[in-house]
C-alpha cells in the first residue's frame, strides 16, 4: 500500500472522530503517532514528535487549527484538512490544502493523503 | 368836456354884450390883462372874421403877436393848420358853437368855437378858447384800451366768470360761463343769481358764503358740486373778489368758477390707486408673513374689502376630492355656503380659468334654482376669480354686491391681481410646508443624509450622519466627501459622482464608511442628482444606512449556519465512528445492531438535554439520571449519586453520557447490575488544585460477581479510557477491580463549568 508506514499525527477534538480516524487510517498501513484534541496540543507534538504526514481538523473547540497549519507548512510537512464546514472556512493563504469533509470514507482520506504526499511543497 | 368849459362859460358868462370895434378900449384892455393870467389860449374874432384880441397863453401858443391883431386868423401862425375855422366862426356868428381837435406837438386840445357877445340879439364876433385835454384823452384812451383789454381778458379766460352787484344780481358774464351753464346773456342779465341757471345756484351756503366776501371777509374757496342738464356731474371751486364800484360807497362781487371735475375725478382715482396699492402692498406683507393658510385667507379677505369696496366676499379651495369647499368668508350665511359649496365656473382642469363676472344675477345665464339660492342671501352681482397655484386651479375667490354692479377693467385686474398673489400665497405656503416637513425629515432621520456639488464637497450634514460618522456639522460641511472612504477603496467617490454628472443614480449600494476616531461603518448608500430649478444637476444627495447591525446579524446567521452544519457533519462523523467501531468489535450483525442502536439513542439524549439549553452546556446531575435512566429498574433504586451541582460544556456532556452508556452497558451485561443487590455509586466532587479547578468523578460498582478483566479491548474501553480522555482533556482511570468495576475521571473545569448554576 502506498500509505504504508507512513508516521500521520491526528489532530481532532472530537474523541469518537478521533478514534475513526485512528482506524481508517491503521486500516491503510499507516501508523499513528499521536492524537491531539486542542490546537496547544496540536503545536506541541508537531515541535516534539516525528512524522510524515498530518490530518488537521479545521475547529478545535471554537480555535481554529491554522497556526497549527503554518507551523506545518514551515515545516514542509505535508497535512490535509478535515473539517464540518467545506473549503469557505479555509483562509486565503491556505486555500490549496486539500480537505476532506466530515463525514468521509476512507478512500477519500487515502486520495488526499497520497495526493498531498506526491506535491512538491513549496516553503511559504 | 364839461369840466374845462365852466371857466370860459362864466368868463363869457358875466361878460357884457362886446363888439370889438366899439367896446371901450378899457374894458377890452382890463378883460386882456385878466385872460392872460389864465393858462387857457383866448382868442377874440370880430365878426369880420379879423383877430380881434387874444391872451398870453393863445400868443404863446400861437405865436400871435400885436401885428396881427386885425388880421384873419388864416393869414397868421398857426392858425394855418385850421383850414375850417372861418366856416366855425361864421356858425358861431350865426350862433351856432363847434368844437374842434387840436393838436400842438404833443399836446391835445378841444377847440371851442362860441358865438361872442351874445347879450341881446346881436353877436359880434366869436370867441376860441383851446383847453387842454392832453391828460385827459390819455386817460380816456387807457380807460378805452383797458376795458377792451378786461373784456377780452375776461372771454379768453376758460374759467366761467360773474360779475355780481351788492344785490347778488348777475351784472356780467364771461363767455365761459354762458357755455357751461348753456345759457344766454339775455337770460340772466339782471337776474338773482339764486333765480338763474335753474337754481342751480340756491343754495344757503353760497349765499351767506357771497355775502361775507361782499362784506370783505377773506373766505375760504366754496365748492360746489353742479349737475348738469345731461345729469353729467361737475365739480366748482368759487372764489370771490370785492371789487368797489367808482363814485359810489357799494360793491361787486366778481366770482370765479374753477371747474375742478377733471382734477377731483383724478385726485380721486389717485386716491383710490394708491389706497389699492396700499391694500396690495399690506396683503403681499401679509401673506409672506402669515404662517397658516388662515391668516393667508385673512389677508386676502381684507384686501378685497380695501381695494374692491366689497364687504362681502369668500374664498373656496378644491379639496383632495376635486370639490370647492369654503375656507374663509365675510357675510355669508351657512345656508348660502351649504347651498353652493361645489359649484365652479371651471371644469376642474381648465388650464387656463378666467375671471367670471355677473354684473345682475337676474339676467344670468344661470340656474334658477341656484339664481334664488342667490337672490335670497341678498346678492345681486358676483364676481369669479380663479385661483392659480403651479399652473393649476386650486380654489377661487367671490366677491359679492348688494345691487347690480358694472365690473370695470380695472377691478377685475385688481381682484386678478389679489387673486394671483394669494395663488402665490398658498404656492408658497405648501412649499414651505413640503420644505419643513422635508427638513424635518432629514432632520429626524436616523439615516445620514447629506449632499455635495459636483466636486464632492459636503454642503449639507444632518442629525443622523453627526452620530453615524461622529463629525458635526460644523466640522465637515465645506470638506470634500472623500474624507469618509476608506483608503482601501479610494476610486469610489470619484465612480459615484461620475454616476451622478450623468444624472445617475445609486440605490442600497453597500459599502464602508470612515468615522472621524478612524473605525469602519458598513453602510447601504443611496445616491441621487439634485438638480437647480433649470434642471441642471448640481450636486448629489446621499442617504446612507448604518448597516452594522444588519451585517452583524447576516455574520451571525451565517455563523450559525456553519456552526450548524458543522455540528451536523460532526455529529454525523461520530454516528459514523460509533457504527464502524461497534462493526468492528460486534461478532454478530444482531448484537451490532442493538449496541448501535442503543449508544445511538444515548447520543440523541444527551442532544436533547443539550437543546433543552441551547447548547450551551448541561447540569452534571440531569446527564447522569438520564444517562442511567434506561438502567434502572424502577422498583429498585440501583445508583446512588453524591455530587454538587457543576456545569459541564456540551463538548464533556456530550462524552460525559457516552461514557456512562458504556458503563451502563457493562455493568448491566457483567457487572453490579447483572446481580439483584448489585449498586453503582456515582459521586463527584469540585476542587481547586494550584488555581485550576478540577472535576473528579468516580464510579464504582459494588454487590455484582466477581470481576475479571475483558478478554477483549472492546469498543466501550477504549471509547472510555482513550476518547473521554480526549474530550474532557483529562485523565480516565478505569480498573476491573475484583470486587466491583472502578472508574475515576479527573478533568480540568473552565471557570465557566464551575458554575453551580446556569
Amino acid at each position: 500500500m502506498k500509505l504504508d508506514g507512513l508516521r500521520v499525527l491526528v489532530v481532532e477534538d472530537e474523541a469518537l472522530i478521533a478514534m475513526l480516524i485512528e482506524d481508517t487510517l491503521a486500516d491503510l498501513g499507516c501508523l499513528v503517532v499521536g492524537v491531539a484534541p486542542t490546537l496547544e496540543e496540536a503545536l506541541q507534538r508537531i515541535s516534539s514528535l516525528t512524522f510524515d504526514a498530518a490530518i488537521l481538523d479545521v475547529n478545535l473547540n471554537g480555535d481554529d487549527s491554522y497556526p497549527a497549519a503554518m507551523d506545518l507548512a514551515r515545516r514542509r510537512i505535508p497535512f490535509v484538512f478535515s473539517t464540518g464546514y467545506g473549503a469557505v472556512a479555509i483562509p486565503e493563504p491556505l486555500k490549496g490544502v486539500p480537505f476532506v469533509v466530515k463525514p468521509f470514507e476512507a478512500s477519500d482520506l487515502e486520495r488526499v493523503l497520497t495526493a498531498v504526499l506526491q506535491e512538491p511543497r513549496e516553503a511559504n | 368836456m364839461t369840466s374845462g368849459a365852466p371857466t370860459a362859460s362864466g368868463w363869457i358868462g358875466y361878460h357884457q354884450p362886446y363888439d370889438a370895434e366899439t367896446a371901450p378900449e378899457s374894458t377890452t384892455q382890463g378883460l386882456i390883462d385878466i385872460l392872460d393870467v389864465i393858462d387857457i389860449p383866448v382868442v377874440v374874432i370880430g365878426c369880420a372874421g379879423a383877430i380881434a384880441s387874444f391872451n398870453l397863453a393863445a400868443a404863446n401858443m400861437l405865436g400871435l403877436t400885436a401885428l396881427d391883431i386885425g388880421r384873419l386868423p388864416g393869414e397868421t401862425g398857426r392858425f394855418a393848420a385850421l383850414p375850417g375855422l372861418m366856416d366855425w366862426v361864421a356858425k358861431a356868428v350865426a350862433g351856432t358853437s363847434s368844437r374842434h381837435d387840436f393838436h400842438d406837438g404833443n399836446r391835445a386840445f378841444v377847440l371851442r368855437v362860441s358865438p361872442h357877445g351874445r347879450s341881446g340879439s346881436r353877436i359880434s364876433g366869436a370867441v376860441l378858447t383851446f383847453t387842454n385835454v392832453t391828460a385827459f384823452r390819455a386817460s380816456v384812451e387807457q380807460a378805452i384800451h383797458d376795458r377792451e383789454f378786461t373784456k377780452a381778458v375776461l372771454n379768453t379766460v376758460p374759467e366761467p366768470l360773474l360779475v355780481l352787484d351788492a344785490a347778488l344780481r348777475i351784472q356780467t358774464a364771461n363767455r365761459a360761463f354762458h357755455a357751461m351753464f348753456e345759457v344766454s346773456r339775455e337770460e340772466i342779465q339782471g337776474v338773482p343769481l339764486r333765480e338763474s341757471c335753474n337754481g342751480g345756484f340756491a343754495l344757503p351756503a353760497l349765499d351767506r358764503w357771497l355775502s361775507g366776501s361782499l362784506a370783505g371777509e377773506d373766505r375760504e374757496p366754496f365748492g360746489l358740486d353742479w349737475s348738469d342738464a345731461s345729469a353729467a356731474r361737475r365739480s366748482f371751486l368759487l372764489t370771490a373778489r370785492r371789487l368797489s364800484v367808482a363814485g359810489t360807497t357799494g360793491s361787486n362781487i366778481l366770482l370765479c368758477f374753477q371747474d375742478i371735475t377733471r382734477p377731483k375725478q383724478i385726485e380721486q382715482a389717485l386716491e383710490r390707486h394708491a389706497a389699492e396699492q396700499a391694500a396690495l402692498r399690506r396683503l403681499t406683507d401679509r401673506l409672506y408673513r402669515a404662517e397658516t393658510l388662515a391668516e393667508m385667507h385673512d389677508a386676502a379677505l381684507d384686501a378685497i374689502a380695501e381695494a374692491l369696496d366689497s364687504d362681502r366676499s369668500s374664498i373656496l379651495l378644491v379639496d383632495a376630492r376635486n370639490v370647492m369647499r369654503f375656507v374663509a368668508w365675510r357675510g355669508l350665511s351657512e345656508r348660502y355656503r351649504a347651498a353652493v359649496e361645489g359649484h365652479s365656473p371651471w371644469a376642474p382642469d381648465d388650464p387656463a380659468p378666467q375671471p367670471v363676472c355677473l354684473p345682475d344675477i337676474e339676467t344670468a345665464d344661470e340656474p334658477e334654482a341656484l339664481k334664488r339660492v342667490v337672490r335670497e342671501e341678498g346678492i345681486r352681482a358676483l364676481c369669479f376669480m380663479p385661483l392659480i397655484a403651479h399652473g393649476r386651479l386650486i380654489g377661487k375667490f367671490m366677491t359679492y354686491y348688494r345691487a347690480t354692479h358694472e365690473f370695470t377693467g380695472e377691478e377685475v385686474a385688481l381682484a386678478s391681481t389679489i387673486a394671483r398673489q394669494l395663488g402665490f400665497g398658498i404656492e408658497r405656503k405648501q412649499a414651505d410646508d413640503a420644505r419643513a416637513m422635508l427638513a424635518a425629515l432629514v432632520t429626524s432621520s436616523h439615516d445620514a443624509i447629506i449632499s455635495t456639488d459636483l466636486e464632492g464637497v459636503i454642503g449639507s450634514w444632518n442629525a443622523g450622519a453627526e452620530t453615524m460618522y461622529g463629525y458635526t456639522a460644523d466640522e465637515i460641511v465645506g470638506k470634500r466627501f472623500t474624507l469618509l472612504i476608506p483608503s482601501d477603496r479610494p476610486e469610489e467617490e470619484g465612480t459615484i459622482l461620475g454616476c451622478i454628472r450623468r444624472g445617475v443614480g445609486l440605490a442600497h449600494f453597500e459599502t464602508a464608511r470612515r468615522r472621524k476616531d478612524g473605525t469602519l461603518i458598513e453602510v447601504s448608500i443611496t445616491v441621487s442628482p439634485i438638480s437647480d430649478a433649470k434642471g441642471r444637476i448640481v450636486g448629489a444627495s446621499k442617504i446612507a444606512r448604518d448597516i452594522t447591525d444588519r451585517k452583524r446579524q447576516e455574520r451571525h446567521q451565517n455563523t450559525l449556519v456553519n456552526e450548524l452544519n458543522h455540528r451536523v457533519k460532526n455529529t454525523l462523523a461520530s454516528v459514523q465512528s460509533i457504527a464502524a467501531q461497534t462493526l468492528r468489535h460486534s461478532e454478530t450483525t444482531a448484537k451490532a445492531q442493538k449496541q448501535i442502536t442503543s449508544r445511538l439513542v444515548a447520543l440523541s439524549k444527551a442532544h436533547d438535554v443539550l437543546t433543552q439549553r441551547s447548547w450551551e452546556g448541561a447540569p452534571l446531575r440531569q446527564l447522569i439520571e438520564e444517562a442511567v435512566a434506561p438502567h434502572c429498574v424502577p422498583e429498585v433504586e440501583r445508583f446512588d449519586l453524591d455530587g454538587p451541582e457543576v456545569w459541564v460544556s456540551p463538548k464533556k456532556a456530550l462524552a460525559m453520557t457516552m461514557a456512562l452508556h458504556e458503563l451502563c452497558t457493562n455493568a448491566v451485561k457483567y457487572g453490579a447490575l447483572s446481580a439483584d443487590k448489585g449498586r453503582v455509586r456515582i459521586a463527584w466532587s469540585v476542587r481547586d488544585a494550584a488555581g485550576q479547578l478540577r472535576l473528579r468523578l468516580r464510579w464504582s460498582e459494588i454487590g455484582g460477581p466477581l470481576v475479571s478483566p475483558p478478554s477483549r479491548h472492546g469498543f466501550g474501553s477504549r471509547l472510555i479510557e482513550r476518547g473521554l480522555g480526549l474530550d474532557l482533556g483529562g485523565e480516565v482511570r478505569l480498573a476491573f477491580d475484583p470486587a466491583g468495576v472502578v472508574c475515576v475521571i479527573d478533568a480540568p473545569l473552565t471557570a465557566e463549568e464551575s458554575r453551580p448554576q446556569h
